[in-house]
C-alpha cells in the first residue's frame, strides 16, 4: 500500500445502546407470542383477582399449574400495580412453569379497578408470562413493545373497535408486528 | 401436584423476582410505567409462602438456594435444565410432580414439564 493511501472503507454500523434497542424493538413481533386461544374480548370478571384468574386461564397452562401462575401474578401486583393508565394493564410474571414467553390479551367492556396510576379502571389487559431465565432475553423488550403500542390513543381506539379474535391478531400484527 | 412443590415453585419465583429488582429491573419497570414501590409487600408474600412449606423442605430449599439462585429446575424429555444432565430412567418415570424430587447431579428440585 502506498503511504497515505486510504482504501475505501465502509463505516461500521453504529452500535450505540439506542440503535440496539431500536433493532430489537423492530425485530420483535408480538403476534409470534400471542395465540388466538389466548384472546378473550369479553372478560367477565369485575375485580382484579377475577380478571387475572381469567387471564391466566387463557395461557393454556395445565390446570394444576394455574394456581402457581395466579399466585405469582398477584404477588407481582402486590409490588405495585401494572395498570399503566389510559385503561391499560400489563400484568406480567416469570415462572418455571412456562417453557417459553407467552402472551394473552383480554378486554373488559365495563373496566375493572386495577389500582392503575391514573386511578381509572383498566379495560385492556396484556398478560406477559416468561420463564425465569429467558435465553432470548426478550421479556423486557416485549413489555416495552406493548407499552409502545398502547401509548398512542389511535391504537387504543383500534383495540376498542375490534370484534373478533382474528381481527385482533391482525391488528396486533399491523401495529406491532 | 405435591403441595410443597407448588409452594416451592412460587417461593423460588418470588425470590428470583426480588433478586431481579436489585439487579436494575426495578428501574427498567419504572421507566416502562409500572409501579414497583412496595417491595415490602412482595417480601411479605415471600415470607407467607415460606410459612406454608414444611421445615424439612425449607432447609433443603435454603441449602440449594445458597448454591444456586434458581432452586427449581424444569425437566424436559428427561433432562434437568438446571445442569443439563439426563435423569436416569426410573427417576424420569416417577409420577410427575406428585413427589418432591431432586436432581441427583445438581441437587435442584425438579419440576416436570408436560
Amino acid at each position: 500500500m502506498i503511504d497515505g493511501d486510504r482504501s475505501p472503507t465502509i463505516a461500521p454500523p453504529e452500535r450505540t445502546p439506542n440503535t440496539l434497542v431500536k433493532r430489537i424493538m423492530t425485530e420483535i413481533h408480538l403476534s409470534d407470542y400471542l395465540e388466538q386461544d389466548a384472546i378473550e374480548l369479553d372478560l367477565k370478571g369485575d375485580t382484579k383477582q377475577k380478571v387475572l384468574t381469567e387471564m391466566v386461564g387463557l395461557l393454556g397452562v395445565e390446570a394444576e399449574s394455574r394456581n402457581i401462575a395466579l399466585e405469582l401474578v398477584m404477588s407481582r401486583e402486590s409490588l405495585g400495580s401494572t395498570g399503566i393508565g389510559k385503561g391499560i394493564a400489563i400484568p406480567h410474571l416469570r415462572s418455571t412453569i412456562f417453557p417459553r414467553i407467552m402472551l394473552a390479551y383480554g378486554r373488559s367492556s365495563e373496566g375493572v379497578a386495577f389500582g392503575s396510576i391514573d386511578k381509572k379502571p383498566a379495560r385492556h389487559f396484556f398478560l406477559v408470562a416468561s420463564p425465569p431465565i429467558d435465553p432470548s432475553n426478550l421479556y423486557h423488550p416485549i413489555l416495552a413493545k406493548i407499552v409502545q403500542l398502547v401509548k398512542e390513543s389511535k391504537n387504543r381506539k383500534k383495540l376498542d373497535s375490534i370484534d373478533t379474535k382474528a381481527g385482533l391478531l391482525n391488528l396486533i400484527d399491523e401495529l406491532a408486528g | 401436584m405435591h403441595s410443597d412443590l407448588e409452594f416451592l415453585v412460587i417461593l423460588n419465583d418470588i425470590d428470583l423476582m426480588l433478586d431481579d429488582l436489585g439487579k436494575g429491573n426495578a428501574e427498567v419497570e419504572e421507566k416502562l410505567g409500572f409501579d414497583v414501590s412496595r417491595k415490602e409487600k412482595l417480601e411479605k408474600a415471600r415470607d407467607d409462602m415460606r410459612g406454608k412449606c414444611s421445615e424439612a423442605v425449607l432447609r433443603r430449599y435454603d441449602r440449594v438456594r445458597g448454591k444456586y439462585g434458581k432452586v427449581i429446575s424444569p425437566v424436559f424429555d428427561g433432562v434437568c435444565y438446571g445442569c443439563f444432565q439426563r435423569l436416569h430412567t426410573e427417576l424420569a418415570q416417577i409420577s410427575r410432580n406428585e413427589k418432591i424430587l431432586s436432581c441427583p447431579h445438581c441437587g435442584r428440585f425438579l419440576y416436570f414439564m408436560k
